[in-house]
């Protein structure tokens, strides 16, 4: 238990993450862009443990809207590039030749255009609503699991277990499928928990530019709101970005545990 | 092969262009020419939007042989001219933040292999796993509510200070002033990605032959570390710097809003800002360049360090 201390510590901060999102309607039935209160109370102040903002906005109401937000976005975005980056790296390193060639190429096209500057334009595009940005995020995030996926297939396409499959005449689909892929899922889930902290990471800087959903309170587009007044009331941004970094900060120890714990053999030193 | 990624990323561009709502031209006059049919017909005429889809496409990997990139009536001069105009700024802050990430990287990763499982790595892992974890914009913010506007040490923002023109060694003061903020912003998120990569190489170098050797003749540890052991450590710590090329400059875009620097990155919020899609493909396309071109050059820099290595 006490060696998988990172997984504890991690898994325990996703849980109250989670909680705060799962509740969020519960706790605030109020639309968070609603008026609460006066503007820019300090927090403590009126009964509101987190304050208002500069429109009187409650706060705490923010961070539970934008725990939701922040987790719906990480976890689509990053399931959809898990399959892309699936669906890409197990097809390239199963077949070899000119298949692999070309979706390498086109995995190192989209690894040379810089992710964050693609997002951007995606979003201007798109337009920005949830479903452009979950997107926008997955299109850009794909290419490193393929490369993960295609090195675990390169290698575990020449084991026994694979050449028995192929002599009794296995399809190639159910030889991917059920044969190689749950062998080289345990490296994918790792990954997959640290994109779901770059993901959370890349809406925030998206939203702090202003390319949020405007229906939809997220973290980054407090900071945002927040920016101009920092002079007089510092804590607006404060606080969420203290959310961001604690969720990321959970995610990367969530994966770090994981990795320990799914690789015992190369355990950290 | 960097021909062939450039041209995947013209037409991987101008496929975009043509995602947008509305066609081309409507994309292409960007806010000033929305409202007027006139000049939308001009630029319809101008870049064949009449004609079949494979010739825009010709005419469109032309203009950027050409370096034709359109004209920004915003700014009222032409794309191109703006950008290369906004490129050495931005050279700028990303070379001192690269510098900076690279040198404390080296030096923490380093250290934190000599001293793998004491205080030392115990200490540098957790700073590494909080800058891991810290939004780079909001980095940003914290230094200047600190260092800005608290202790009142650093200027918040801008490249040198508008009140006085400074020339000659105070111009290069004033501009390294405003550069320490943005440039550590920068260079924090790179610092621990590249600590825990050196520490992770630096202890399975640590552990082969000639380091041994090079302690049994009696060398003191810190240069059999920092000569000895980093040689060996230094080329996946180089590829890892090539293949961040294009966060980096993604970085810029929120570094330099948050900080006004007036580099491609502001350029590119301003353009959001503006909706001016043309001047935002063009600052993609360009970018993606420079990353080819920047790729090349880690290689050949790759083979410098790495004698193994034959340049093809």
């Amino acid at each position: 238990m006490i060696r998988h201390g990172s997984l504890w510590v991690g898994g325990a901060i996703l849980l109250a993450v989670a909680g705060m999102a799962a509740l969020a309607g519960v706790i605030f039935p109020d639309d968070p862009f609603a008026m609460a209160d006066a503007p820019l109370l300090w927090p403590g102040t009126a009964g509101l443990p987190f304050g208002t903002d500069s429109l009187g906005r409650d706060i705490m109401a923010g961070l539970f809207y934008g725990a939701r937000a922040s987790l719906l976005i990480g976890i689509a975005s990053t399931a959809a590039a898990v399959g892309i980056g699936i669906l890409v790296g197990a097809v390239a390193g199963y077949y070899r030749g000119l298949v692999d060639d070309a979706l390498m190429r086109l995995t190192e096209l989209f690894q040379t255009i810089p992710p964050f500057m693609l997002a951007i334009v995606l979003l201007v595009v798109l337009g920005t609503r949830l479903t452009t940005i979950v997107t926008a995020i997955a299109l850009v995030s794909w290419p490193a699991v393929a490369r993960l996926v295609r090195g675990e297939f390169l290698a575990l396409r020449e084991r026994e277990f694979v050449q028995s499959c192929r002599v009794i005449g296995m399809s190639d689909a159910r030889i991917i499928l059920q044969q190689i892929l749950p062998n080289a899922l345990a490296p994918v889930i790792v990954t997959a928990t640290v994109l779901v902290a770059t993901a959370i990471l890349m809406e925030a800087g998206l939203s702090f530019l202003g390319l949020s959903d405007p229906n939809v309170m997220t973290w980054g587009a407090m900071i945002n709101m927040g920016k101009d007044q920092m002079r007089q009331a510092w804590y607006i941004v404060v606080i969420p970005g203290c959310a961001l970094l604690v969720t990321a900060l959970g995610l990367n120890l969530f994966g770090e545990g994981l990795n320990d714990a799914l690789n015992p053999r190369l355990r950290r030193q | 092969m960097a021909v062939l990624i450039v041209l995947g990323i013209a037409v991987f561009n101008f496929i975009l262009l043509h995602l947008a709502p509305g066609d081309a031209a409507d994309a292409l006059a960007g806010e000033a020419g929305a409202g007027d049919p006139a000049y939308l017909a001009i630029l319809r005429a101008r870049f064949g939007l009449d004609q079949p889809l494979h010739v825009q496409l010709w005419h469109f990997l032309l203009r950027l042989v050409t370096f034709d990139l359109g004209f920004s009536s915003r700014y009222g001069q032409s794309v191109a001219s703006l950008i290369l105009e906004r490129l050495p700024a931005t050279l700028l802050l990303m070379g001192t933040s690269m510098t900076l990430a690279v040198a404390g990287g080296i030096v923490f990763g380093v250290t934190a292999a000599r001293h793998a499982g004491r205080l030392a790595d115990r200490a540098i892992s957790l700073v590494v796993l909080l800058l891991y974890g810290t939004p780079m914009f909001w980095s940003g913010l914290m230094l200047i509510l600190l260092f800005a506007v608290r202790l009142d040490w650093l200027p918040a923002g801008g490249m040198y200070d508008m009140r006085v023109k400074a020339t000659g060694m105070a111009h290069v003061a004033d501009i390294a002033q405003h550069l320490i903020l943005p440039a550590a912003t920068q260079a924090c998120f790179f610092l621990a990605v590249y600590t825990r990569l050196l520490r992770a190489s630096m202890l399975e170098v640590l552990g082969l032959d000639h380091i041994r050797f090079a302690r049994a003749k009696g060398m003191g540890e810190r240069r059999i570390a920092f000569v000895h052991a980093l040689r060996n450590a230094l080329p996946p710590l180089v590829t890892m710097v090539g293949m961040n090329l294009g966060t980096f400059l993604g970085g810029a875009v929120l570094g330099e809003t948050v900080f006004s620097w007036p580099g491609i990155g502001r350029l590119m919020f301003d353009a959001v800002f503006q909706r001016d899609l043309n001047l935002l493909l063009s600052i993609l396309v360009l970018s993606s360049v420079f990353v080819v071109l920047a790729n090349l050059v880690v290689d050949i820099l790759y083979a410098v360090i790495n004698p193994a290595v034959e340049l093809r």
